[in-house]
């Protein structure tokens, strides 16, 4: 455990207090120049307890990144995350701490791809057991009881344990994937893109089962997501990123309706709306071409047709606007 | 008079498990200078729809029945030879949903739509055209020179669509063209194919999953579902009424920046090779009735240009 | 709901598999021809082989004789061995010795001599003196002694009195004497055309007079005319017939090669595969080895450690396994890697599953496949090495290799004498037990990668 007075005070009703936090990956080095891609790019977040945090943003924003480094999957190049079990004891999250491994089981994650997140070549029931044997389980009457629970909660027939995770179709992995994580009651779920492989028709049952399990269990669950409105149909709070900062957060609600920073307009703006009336009116997208300036300032410089000399020289810090409505923008 | 004519379409995939129907007995008509807008999930047999009408279907596929009539002839009964040389990027074109890396990475951009022209048979001034592609998909001129990796995925499929409008095809097939962009990016683009299809009177067959993105471009709509058409019609009116259940359903799945709730079909699609008796989507519709499960409904015209394949009506 | 199970994993889809495939169902059932050869071997011929040293033990049969069905080509020219046997008299008996004699005739008319006389005299007391007096048709005679009688003698025991009486027909001291030319000899006209090669056709007769100590009885007698042809596949310059040496040298063959080739691709597999699974500086290091093995030239290696060795059976096999796990530890360890990269391997960690259970879950059935497939592969190459070792005789004397029987074929200059078969059916031996397991190997292959 960490000395308390190094981390400073940790309001209990945050689960997750992540600070200045950077993770920045660095190629070669050897024969070539160092090439360093800036995944996260400081990032202050503080998740709160029971709640369904959004993280919404474009691939290569630092989305799946962020997701990765708070349960310990990915070393912050600097920064810290801060993990507040329940209250009382915080430990900061690193991936080389030999604590890791004890609180492992209680920050699990749901992939984006079903079909390479279990090994197809498993049975259905070890792919269930085995983490439980090794979360300390032993009978194997409790796992046979957990397994169940687990398989009804996400809507899988128990009888599906004998067969093989091939023989599964995509939507019914991702449930078992959920199962499997939920067998182990985790207190912290990341759902990484959890339906963006999925078809239409399936979309729906998954974001819904999330919700429900949200609901009923009280697990925190940050879903990570490029599709705006699935977030929004899950999410409590919703976090925009670009190029790894943060750019935008705060209550799903306020931000989908009266969002302030120029890309969250942009993104709400182009999202498709059911609205044929639309089909022969042009959409109003303010972004500019990706260029090539890359700026010391905000992130969103060479994109953001309000950019001013300021917005190249320094970077916005997020500042709360209204109640539970922070941006981080040089307009406001 | 229909610039695009689909008439009792079947395509089969000859598979060691069974012949699988991916596209049976389909029809369809596109008009001039209109979107015609086919939706459907994986599986529905709406890309093997246009590869079909593109002739690209290879082994084990085969186009076992129906005619393709483009401009009152029928493009099926044409020789390889004809169909390459008359029609095929000349009079329809196609952009697919990887088409931003259709282009080789070893040859400058205007190489590539250069040697497109060529292989089709262009007259006239090559360089002159290809400025004016450009400026058409609002890509500078100077992207000719560049190589594919010095463009960004956007732009790429921009200079794809350019590449397909180089010989001024009258029809333009999009395969899940904006899928693989970021959501910016594919708003854009579906702004650039309004203009086009304004400016140059293009007939567009936009097939997609997403059936939001197709309510912002569709004049028509064609609800595909394992293999078949369920309901077509008037985009705006079917959006404001769906008929079919499955319709209705696919709407409620679909999330709309607008929407709070999204619901799930339960169930399965059927397999190809393995069509049950009765209507394909009665394992999995709410209102499924006895004869839904003995009989497959026809297309059946309901009012003005609404088709729908259901019992209930 | 449930699609219906239409690939079943394990070892029973390999086996179906293997079988349905053309060229895996051959292989299969030449394997088992030779294991079945092996067993015929070492159950039938175990004495045998022990013998195979021991050149007394094969003195009765004919040198250098080709393949028996050559005879079918030319009869009069090829021909096998006749031996006749006769009832010993016995003419006189003291307290001191016992003299008796041995009458033989038989007719000769084939255009050759015989290879080789051998006299068999199988007695319970050694014998004294021989005489052989030889009467050939025309009436012409030679009488054939030794100073050293033994019960087993061929023409060369008696070269001195025969190289008398040839150098006494045709005036000068012969330039060799072979068995062929002494055999010559005796079945020659004589006068200065003795050696030319023509025979006295008719009846020839050979009358034996042998002394004995007292009260010895004659057990066994025989006359061997040797023929120029034996067996399936000949014989070499002591007698061994070719073919009883390539049924001897299957168990050995098959032995090793099975045994190198799962040491090495186990031991290699187990290496790479751990290698790859470890990352870091420790797949590093064993990187660093396996490459520095692989290097060595195994030919030479082997030759240097197996003259200094001396080794056995097994140790061969330990050497040879030695030099040979390296290129399959390369092959697991990449296919280690890139399951490495698989989200479900990082999925076990973030359950909490220990990495060693995920070696075993993930990794492991993945190896597997692919070492068998290769084992299979492996033994050609194994059998061509050991056989090579005992072609060049690094290989322990007394055991019964086709290569140690290309070593003899050798050292006694077979291709320069012209004798084939000795060279030629070993050395097909070789690849031909190669093809069975190359088959089945490339229908384990397709099964393991070509379905994919």
């Amino acid at each position: 455990m960490i000395d308390m007075s190094h981390v400073g005070y940790i309001d209990p009703n945050y689960i997750f207090y992540i600070k200045d936090l950077k993770v920045y990956f660095t190629k070669g080095g050897f024969l070539s120049k160092p090439h360093t891609t800036k995944a996260i790019d400081g990032v202050n977040l503080k998740i709160r307890r029971k709640e369904v945090l959004a993280l919404v943003g474009e691939s290569g924003s630092g989305k799946t990144t962020l997701g990765r480094t708070l349960i310990g999957l990915q070393k912050p190049t600097s920064g810290q995350v801060i993990y507040n079990r329940d209250g009382n004891n915080p430990i900061v999250i690193d991936p080389k701490v030999k604590q890791i491994k004890k609180i492992r089981r209680e920050l699990q994650m749901i992939y984006q791809d079903p079909y390479s997140s279990i090994d197809p070549y498993m049975k259905v029931y070890d792919a269930i057991a085995q983490p439980l044997k090794y979360a300390g389980v032993k009978s194997k009457e409790e796992i046979n009881k957990k397994i169940e629970q687990s398989l009804k909660m996400v809507g899988l027939p128990f009888d599906l344990i004998q067969n093989y995770v091939f023989q599964l179709s995509g939507g019914q992995r991702q449930r078992l994937s959920i199962a499997r994580a939920l067998s182990l009651d985790p207190k912290f779920l990341v759902a990484d893109e959890p339906v963006t492989m999925l078809d239409a028709s399936l979309k729906g049952e998954i974001v819904e089962l999330l919700s429900k399990i949200n609901k009923e269990t009280g697990i925190t669950i940050l879903f990570i997501t490029h599709e705006l409105p699935i977030a929004k149909i899950i999410a409590n709070r919703i976090a925009v990123m670009y190029k790894g900062k943060i750019v935008e957060s705060g209550n799903a609600k306020t931000v989908l309706t009266d969002p302030l920073h120029p890309y969250t307009k942009a993104l709400l703006e182009a999202y498709p709306k059911i609205d044929p009336t639309l089909k022969d009116t042009y959409k109003t997208i303010n972004v500019k071409e990706e260029g090539k300036v890359i700026s010391n300032g905000c992130p969103f410089y060479d994109r953001c047709p309000f950019a001013t000399q300021k917005c190249f020289e320094q970077n916005p810090e997020l500042k709360e606007i209204s109640a539970d409505h922070e941006v981080a923008c040089w307009l406001y | 008079m229909p610039i695009l004519t689909i008439k009792n379409l079947s395509i089969h995939f000859y598979t060691p498990k069974g012949v699988r129907k991916a596209v049976d007995r389909v029809d369809l008509e596109l008009n001039k200078g209109e979107v015609v807008g086919i939706a459907g999930e994986s599986g529905s047999g709406k890309s093997t729809l246009a590869l079909g009408i593109m002739r690209l279907i290879n082994y084990p596929g085969k186009i076992v029945s129906g005619e393709i009539y483009f401009n009152e002839e029928n493009i099926l009964k044409m020789s390889e030879d004809d169909f390459n040389k008359k029609i095929r990027w000349k009079k329809i074109a196609m952009i697919f949903q990887g088409s931003m890396n259709g282009f080789t990475p070893v040859f400058k951009i205007g190489d590539q739509i250069r040697e497109v022209m060529e292989i089709h048979g262009y007259n006239g001034d090559y360089d002159k055209r290809i400025k004016e592609l450009l400026n058409m998909v609002e890509l500078d001129e100077s992207v000719a020179n560049k190589y594919p990796h010095e463009l960004s995925g956007g732009m790429r499929q921009r200079a794809f669509i350019a590449m397909a409008l180089a010989l001024n095809p009258e029809i333009l097939i999009c395969d899940e063209p904006t899928t693989a962009l970021d959501v910016i990016t594919q708003a854009k683009i579906l702004n650039l194919l309004k203009k086009l299809k304004k400016e140059l009177n293009l007939s567009i067959i936009f097939i997609t999953h997403d059936l939001a993105l197709l309510s912002e471009i569709s004049d028509k709509l064609y609800i595909m579902y394992a293999g078949a058409i369920m309901e077509r019609g008037d985009s705006l009116q079917i959006y404001k009424n769906p008929k079919h259940p499955y319709t209705q359903l696919l709407m409620e799945a679909i999330a709309d920046i607008n929407k709070d709730y999204i619901k799930g079909i339960p169930g399965f699609m059927p397999d190809l090779a393995n069509l049950p008796n009765g209507c394909r989507f009665s394992n999995r519709c709410p209102f499924a009735m006895d004869i839904c499960k003995k009989k497959e409904p026809e297309l059946k015209r309901l009012d003005g240009d609404r088709y729908v394949s259901c019992w209930l009506y | 709901m449930n699609k219906t199970v239409s690939a079943e994993t394990g070892v029973k889809l390999y086996v179906n598999t293997i079988i349905k495939n053309k060229s895996g169902l051959i292989g299969v059932i030449m394997i088992l021809f030779f294991v079945a050869l092996s067993i015929y071997a070492v159950t039938n011929f175990s004495n045998v082989s022990h013998q195979w040293e021991n050149s007394i033990y094969w003195e009765t049969y004919p040198k250098n004789a080709m393949p028996y069905w050559m005879s079918y080509f030319n009869p009069n020219k090829i021909f096998a061995t006749e031996a006749i046997t006769t009832k010993p008299s016995i003419i006189y008996s003291s307290n001191t010795y016992d003299i008796y004699q041995l009458n033989y005739n038989f007719t000769w008319y084939k255009e050759m001599a015989p290879t080789d006389v051998v006299f068999y005299i199988k007695t319970n007391s050694p014998i004294e003196s021989i005489q052989i007096l030889w009467i050939k048709p025309d009436g012409t005679n030679i009488t054939l002694s030794t100073t050293s009688p033994v019960s087993v003698s061929d023409l060369i025991t008696y070269s001195s009195s025969i190289d008398s009486y040839i150098t006494e027909q045709i005036g000068y001291v012969p330039p060799s004497t072979t068995s062929q030319t002494l055999s010559q000899a005796l079945f020659g006209y004589e006068g200065k055309g003795l050696l030319n090669g023509t025979i006295e056709k008719g009846l020839y007769r050979i009358s034996i007079t042998i002394v004995t100590s007292p009260n010895t009885k004659i057990l066994l007698n025989k006359v061997y005319l040797e023929g120029n042809a034996y067996g399936l596949f000949g014989t070499d310059s002591y007698g061994r017939p070719i073919d009883l040496g390539i049924l001897l040298g299957f168990p050995n063959a098959l032995e090793i090669g099975l045994l190198t080739s799962i040491i090495s691709v186990i031991g290699g597999v187990i290496i790479g595969g751990i290698s790859g699974f470890l990352g870091g500086k420790t797949d590093s290091a064993m990187n660093w080895v396996t490459l520095v093995i692989l290097v060595l030239p195994a030919l030479p290696f082997l030759v240097v450690l197996s003259y200094i060795m001396r080794p056995n059976l097994i140790l061969e096999a330990l050497l040879i396994a030695f030099l040979s796990w390296p290129f399959y530890a390369i092959i697991a360890r990449s296919s280690a890697q890139s399951i490495k990269n698989e989200t479900y391997v990082e999925a076990d960690k973030v359950l909490g599953i220990p990495s060693y259970r995920t070696f075993f879950t993930h990794f492991l059935p993945r190896l597997t496949p692919f070492a068998i497939a290769y084992t299979a592969l492996g033994v050609p190459g194994a059998i061509i090495l050991v056989e090579t070792l005992s072609f060049l005789g690094l290989t322990p004397a007394g055991l019964v290799t086709w290569g140690s029987i290309l070593n003899s074929a050798e050292s006694n200059l077979a291709a320069v004498n012209g004798w084939w078969w000795w060279i030629l059916f070993p050395g097909v031996m070789i690849i031909l037990v190669s093809i069975p397991f190359v088959m089945i190997g490339f229908a384990i292959e397709k099964a393991v990668f070509g379905g994919k």
